[in-house]
């Protein structure tokens, strides 16, 4: 006897545990092997990029904030680092080295939830991830020593940052920074070694080198896949030359090399973190900078390193005091451009897992 | 019969008192009294302990993931589980429109009974009174009545014409069917060497107990019970973060709770099972029989949150594999072992026991190394990965909880904190406007009127609160440093009215500024409390 079967549609999200917010993937599912996938995104639409034509430059940035949520800092980064570019808008020495200690301190964060979530969802049941939680608490405090605020620091300015660092944050950061490697081999100690977790990345959701570069993927996702390209290297800005750090490369670039990327970052972020300590200057933190600010009619497009991939503004100015049009390249959204060919074929598990290593943030993908 | 001799036999000594009563009543009506009190005896202890079990999971999970974990509903939070069934017994009870309804209601009733079933077998205690019925075929009995749950599962997800239900009980069944393979397989071994089915003389030959004699086998159970109960890593229907709440997605309140304690009272018979089977049930020395069968059935369940609070879980091709690659084979190897032990050395010397470990180690190793669980991938660790994952969640059980009793002790945040609302100084205000230029939002609302000499005076200064994003763009701007950021952060208004907040409120005496942009005050602001490092790390 022939049994008759016919794939069937399952919506998963937008109110999913694992879809990371309000994503949602239509799947065509055969038994559990995926047959197709239709992601729908735009239900945290909040018309960011048109709302910046409302605002001058100044007020711009804590709507940035609001972007990706679990890199803030990152965020005003691209921002102001574009204005600056824009208006020609030279920046204090430390400030850029405070711009880069709170950059890559966010890197870390940002790893840190990647990592947590991507465990939570291959069902972890939230124990890796409230570790990562603790760690992630310590950058928060420091964070919210600097410019009073836990999630949406809003601390970059055009210019400079908007608040010198206060004087126990240097041997807060020395602590921290002393603990954290600890911490990332505990980690590894849990995971790294552990034979479901193995059974449940390797060779999973492979993205090729061509493909990867093909869908424009950058940060963590692209170098999973063994492309050498890291902005901080290949188009040096703030002060990222005088460092000395690696780029750490994935060789298959599946699950598993997209989560030991992340892992290995981390480590390298610990290392630039030491050097700028060792190097911040004293000086100013702020350069002179008119509050209503009216660049010279024109554009520029400014990009940075951020945890999620190569974080874009471009902005056109037409010299009055607001932007003209401002667009924003978010990492995640085009790091998703490749989620059907890495999901179909696999199992719904396996889509949740791929999905989560990914590492998305809606915020950033609807804006 | 002194006190001492009462508590140390307990249920025989109430069964011989129950029975004595009973005495002048016909035989019939005595034994259906006595099983009666039994069945009774056997619902509220199976209720109260999985009620007692919940806690000590949320506790224990909690500890392993630094965390307080429930402390508040009673001493320690005892009653936690009480007020969680209340909370599910008030909720509204609704019936998804396409369910088959037949189905869909009878799901919970078929999945639970079993549960309560198994316990008329496990022995608490030696002796008349200590177990409700000892069958002669007690370990067939439980086998064969476990399986039942499995159709309450899938009913309830076939009822409930969910998709995610369906994906949920589709996965059951083929995990449900393929565990109780190696299950059943590896309860030989103990049977073998017991040489009885009935769990009260399996509990009495364990002079040495089994788990000794039959690691592997006794690996092989545990392995494949916590599948059979989907326990982490195993609990692949429920998989939260793939398929929802999986067979029970759609069954509200108290339906719900149903499901719930179906599978705490399967947790709990898994783990009277594996007691009585390879821990040497309730024998023990000092405590009474009954407190030692307690102790180790904590034991088992201890170990099982272990398991669930470190371990990702497998695929459900992974899953299958290690059921039919690995446990399939390694139970029918421990069986021939087994036998071949039995024949040579009846009366099972100790040497066997290292030389069981040692084969055990031998297997796993072959098994691993030469058996792949799917194309291109084996476990080469020999599951020393997952043994250092649970030393570490081990570790972590003994330092110290980030969480904090939050209304009683309350974290100080920094200085330059961006708290709720604004401060305004209105004896400094010049009403110039600054701060209503920088806002990005248009919610600072400033009416002024000129003065009698020179200079403004500020009429209204209205701030719509419900829209402020707290950014501090117009503290920065004030010129004359009249305008500050609050330091409080747990003020809610239940009126919408309420969000605009008005001059009086931003002026009023009790306001605490915060420091953010006002560096000179810095000084005089507490301290911001810092996650601690934990016990041990340097």
């Amino acid at each position: 006897m022939e049994l008759k079967t016919e794939p069937f549609v399952l919506n998963m999200g937008p109110q999913h545990p694992s879809t990371h917010g309000v994503f949602r993937m239509r799947l065509v599912l055969d038994g559990e092997v995926i047959v197709d996938v239709e992601p729908v995104f735009g239900y945290l639409h909040r018309g960011i990029e048109k709302l910046a034509e409302g605002c001058n430059y100044a007020q711009f940035i804590p709507y940035t904030d609001r972007l990706d949520y679990l890199a803030s800092m990152t965020n005003n980064f691209a921002y102001v680092l574009t204005v600056e570019k824009l208006a020609g808008i030279k920046v204090p020495e430390r400030a850029e080295y405070l711009r880069v200690i709170m950059a890559e301190l966010m890197r870390i964060a940002s790893h840190l939830m990647a990592v947590g979530f991507l465990l939570n969802d291959m069902g972890a049941f939230f124990t890796p991830l409230m570790y990562m939680f603790r760690e992630r608490e310590k950058i928060l405090d420091l964070f919210d020593m600097v410019c009073g605020q836990r999630l949406t620091y809003n601390y970059m300015r055009i210019g400079g940052v908007s608040h010198d660092i206060p004087e126990e944050f240097l041997p807060a950061l020395r602590r921290f920074l002393s603990e954290m490697p600890h911490f990332i081999d505990e980690y590894d100690q849990l995971l790294a070694e552990n034979e479901i977790l193995l059974a449940r990345t390797k060779g999973i959701g492979i993205l090729p080198r061509e493909l990867a570069i093909n869908s424009s993927a950058s940060g963590p996702v692209l170098r999973a896949s063994g492309v050498n390209w890291d902005i901080r290297k290949v188009d040096p800005y703030s002060v990222y030359d005088r460092f000395q750090f690696d780029i750490p490369l994935g060789t298959v670039g599946d699950t598993y090399d997209r989560y030991r990327v992340r892992i290995e970052e981390m480590r390298q972020s610990v290392r630039i973190l030491k050097q700028a300590i060792e190097q911040l200057p004293d000086g100013e933190i702020r350069s002179k900078v008119p509050a209503r600010l009216r660049p010279p009619a024109g554009e520029a497009y400014g990009h940075i390193e951020g945890p999620k991939g190569e974080l874009g503004f471009y902005i056109v100015s037409d010299n009055s005091p607001n932007p003209y049009r401002l667009r924003i390249r978010p990492p995640a959204l085009l790091n998703l451009t490749a989620l059907r060919d890495l999901i179909v074929g696999w199992k719904i598990a396996d889509a949740v897992v791929i999905f989560g290593s990914i590492d998305i943030c809606l915020g950033e993908v609807d804006r | 019969m002194g006190v001492w001799d009462f508590i140390y036999n307990l249920f025989p000594r109430l069964y011989e008192l129950t029975s004595a009563a009973l005495g002048g009543l016909p035989t019939w009506a005595s034994y259906l009294i006595l099983g009666l009190i039994g069945i009774v005896l056997i619902l509220f202890f199976v209720i109260l302990v999985v009620m007692l079990f919940v806690w000590f999971e949320r506790r224990l999970v909690g500890r392993f993931q630094i965390r307080l974990g429930p402390n508040r509903a009673g001493p320690a939070g005892l009653f936690q589980p009480i007020a969680d069934v209340i909370k599910l017994l008030l909720k509204e009870s609704f019936t998804p429109s396409k369910a088959d309804r037949w189905v869909y209601f009878l799901a919970p009733v078929v999945a639970v009974v079993p549960a309560f079933l198994i316990f008329a077998v496990v022995p608490i205690q030696g002796g008349a009174g200590g177990i409700l019925v000892d069958l002669n075929i007690g370990i067939l009995y439980i086998v064969a009545i476990s399986t039942i749950s499995v159709v309450g599962v899938f009913m309830a997800g076939w009822g409930s014409s969910n998709k995610y239900s369906l994906v949920g009980a589709m996965r059951t069944v083929a995990q449900m069917v393929s565990y109780e393979v190696p299950l059943v397989l590896s309860i030989i071994g103990v049977v073998l060497i017991a040489g009885s089915l009935s769990m009260v003389t399996i509990v009495k030959e364990q002079a040495v107990p089994f788990i000794l004699l039959q690691p592997l086998g006794f690996l092989i159970f545990f392995l494949g019970s916590l599948a059979e109960i989907n326990r982490s890593p195993f609990d692949l229907l429920e998989a939260e973060s793939e398929i929802v709440a999986g067979f029970h997605t759609e069954y509200p309140g108290i339906w719900f709770a149903i499901f719930f304690l179906a599978e705490y009272g399967h947790a709990l018979a898994v783990s009277a099972i594996v007691t009585t089977l390879f821990l040497g049930g309730w024998m023990g020395p000092g405590l009474p029989p009954y407190l030692w069968f307690f102790i180790k059935v904590l034991l088992v369940f201890s170990v099982m949150l272990w398991l669930r609070s470190t371990l990702p879980r497998f695929r459900v091709d992974q899953l299958m594999g290690f059921a039919w690659k690995y446990l399939f084979p390694l139970a029918l190897v421990n069986i021939f072992i087994t036998g071949f032990e039995a024949i040579l050395w009846p009366d099972f010397p100790w040497p066997i026991i290292l030389v069981n470990i040692l084969v055990m180690g031998v297997l796993i190793v072959l098994w691993s190394r030469f058996f792949p669980l799917e194309e291109g991938f084996r476990l080469e660790r020999y599951g020393i990965g997952i043994a250092k994952g649970m030393a570490l969640t081990f570790k972590h059980l003994f330092r110290r909880p980030i969480t904090v009793q939050y209304p009683e002790q309350r974290l100080t945040p920094s200085r330059r904190f961006r708290g709720n609302e604004l401060v305004l100084d209105l004896g400094r205000c010049t009403g110039c406007g600054a701060c209503v230029r920088a806002c990005p939002l248009n919610i600072i609302h400033l009416e002024t009127r000129r003065g009698p000499e020179k200079g403004l005076i500020v009429e209204r200064f209205d701030v719509e609160a419900g829209r402020c994003m707290y950014c501090g763009l117009c503290v920065e701007s004030c010129p004359v440093g009249c305008l500050f950021m609050g330091r409080s952060y747990e003020r809610a208004t239940y009126r919408l009215e309420e969000l605009t907040v008005g001059m009086d409120r931003l002026t009023a005496p009790d306001r605490k500024p915060s420091a953010y942009a006002h560096p000179e005050m810095e000084k005089e602001m507490p301290e911001q409390t810092l996650l601690a490092p934990p016990k041990g790390v340097h």
